[in-house]
């Protein structure tokens, strides 16, 4: 070997072998991946095992983990209900381990994650019975005919959301499940008050649709009875 | 409350979000107002959807993680079946939208898949492979050129040249956070060029700068050493969680080494006994 080995990049492997701390990666051609597959299946076994035997690193780095997933903005997760949500992760997982619902196959940190997801999206259906309609509101706002249709209303609330544009839809959907503008302003780098004021012109937009869409369909309602 | 600011809070309102006091101001403009009333019920015709079903009917946040992240552990039947409410459910569509953004940003990228951490990852793809064209023609030319008027012969690599045997991946673990006293040994074959040695990369909060990491002789001078910015090990805790070395093998005569990586003020954050032996064919590990 008389090239320089600095310059030799890291290997594809094409078997790794676990056996307690040590790997045996079968080298068989040149390739950039060696890293981060076999560096990370090296630290997802390690990672396991520390966590199980209960050292206090190992539950820190988990912990961590759980925490990048419930802080992301993704979830818009107030920052003080946080916590909570950690540590209902942490207590899931090590009920997992316990009754043994985790298998080796799967990969420890993947295993972590899709715990702190399942909670975080338990915690997002929460938000969204917390941030229902007030019922003064639909008494107030909706006629007794519009009650009566729901499912007809339903149905075209569906398509107007799906004929809105990318922004609108967005902004509409996600403060219909409880975020706040606040929030979605913190998200997407702008002011609360530009937040509000595309929402009102994404309503007025909304209105005109409802209007276009229901005219329609109680002609097409009309036009049916009038063929049969 | 006038028009312009009544119109504006007109979600909250419908919601019930609003303080006690601006909740009857608004009201009582939006009472009297037709624009106001007509957009509130178009607040509320819209969002229905997204909150008027009970949480029964929805399938369990379980499946729909498992859905959002395509887990091999669901069944076609049962992945089918989501599909189809999730196609019909705006509050679901928005979990599987949280999930899939949320994992996207924190997991790993595939074996084979380019880590896009800064700029546009479409845009450099459109640049790297003109240039890469481009210089593979300069370099064939550089290369065929000489050889083709007949002053030189071009070096043919060897197909053994080419390492495939098998390589130990031992991982690291410093005595300074485990409090264990033991020593890895490193086999290396024969011919083997390189050795591979596995730490844990420091979770961010710990690397708050550059770590230089390096290979001594036990009592003696470093034999190999490597620095990695803040940016790669915020990168390497982020995606394997472990660093994986490259060690040429030649560097690494039987005897006993340590792996130490030490900060910007030269303190030792992590350092890892280990011996190396050569011709044996596995990696064990061994008490001190």
């Amino acid at each position: 070997m008389g090239r320089s080995l600095e310059a030799l990049p890291a290997l594809m492997i094409e078997r790794l072998e676990l056996d307690g701390r040590a790997a045996r990666a079968i080298a068989t051609r040149r390739s950039p991946e060696l890293g981060a597959v076999a560096g990370g299946a090296i630290a997802d076994l390690a990672l396991f095992r520390r966590f199980a035997r209960g050292e206090e690193d190992a539950v820190a780095t988990a912990r961590n983990m759980i925490r990048q997933v419930v802080q992301h903005r993704g979830y818009y997760i107030p920052s003080d209900e946080r916590p909570d949500i950690v540590q209902e992760t942490m207590i899931d997982v090590l009920l997992a381990l316990r009754d043994s619902r985790f298998s080796r196959d799967e990969d420890f940190i993947g295993f972590l994650r899709t715990i702190s997801h399942r909670r975080c999206v338990d915690w997002m259906r929460r938000r969204r019975r917390r941030h229902r309609p007030a019922a003064s509101a639909v008494q107030m706002f909706l006629g007794p005919d519009d009650r009566l249709l729901a499912k007809e209303r339903r149905e075209l609330a569906t398509e107007v959301v799906s004929k809105l544009g990318e922004p609108c839809r967005g902004l509409v959907s996600l403060h219909a499940v409880g975020v706040t503008y606040g929030q979605l302003a913190e998200r997407y780098g702008r002011s609360e008050g530009a937040l509000r004021t595309q929402a009102y012109e994404c309503l007025k937009q909304a209105r005109r649709l409802l209007d276009r869409l229901s005219r329609r369909r109680r002609f097409t309602r009309i036009d049916g009875r009038a063929a049969g | 409350m006038n028009h312009e600011g009544a119109v504006l809070l007109i979600g909250d309102l419908v919601r019930g979000n609003l303080p006690a006091g601006s909740e009857d101001e608004v009201l009582a403009h939006v009472k009297g107002c037709d624009e106001c009333r007509a957009l509130s019920a178009t607040y509320l015709t819209l969002t229905e959807p997204f909150a008027d079903t009970p949480d029964s009917s929805h399938p369990p946040s379980e499946a729909i993680v498992d859905y959002a992240m395509q887990a091999p552990r669901l069944d076609d039947d049962r992945r089918t079946r989501i599909a189809a409410h999730v196609a019909t459910c705006p509050a679901c569509g928005i979990e599987v939208e949280a999930t899939r953004s949320v994992e996207a940003d924190l997991a790993p990228p595939a074996a084979g898949e380019p880590s896009h951490e800064n700029g546009d990852p479409r845009e450099r793809k459109s640049l790297a492979l003109p240039l890469t064209a481009a210089g593979m023609v300069v370099i064939a030319a550089l290369l065929a050129y000489p050889a083709w008027l007949g002053m030189t012969r071009i070096a043919v690599v060897a197909p053994d040249d080419v390492w495939s045997g098998p390589v130990a991946l031992p991982l690291l673990q410093s005595p300074l956070r485990s409090g264990e006293a033991e020593r890895t040994i490193v086999e290396v074959l024969q011919g083997q060029p390189f050795v591979l040695l596995a730490v844990e990369a420091p979770t961010p909060g710990e690397a708050g700068a550059p770590l230089r990491f390096e290979v001594r002789r036990s009592g003696g001078d470093a034999v190999w050493a490597q620095e990695l910015s803040e940016a790669d090990l915020r990168h390497y805790a982020h995606s394997t969680g472990a660093i994986t070395f490259m060690i040429p093998a030649v560097r690494l005569p039987a005897g006993s080494y340590a792996l130490r990586s030490t900060d910007h003020e030269g303190s030792t954050v992590f350092e890892a006994a280990f011996e190396v032996v050569h011709g044996r064919p596995t990696a064990t590990k061994a008490p001190q």
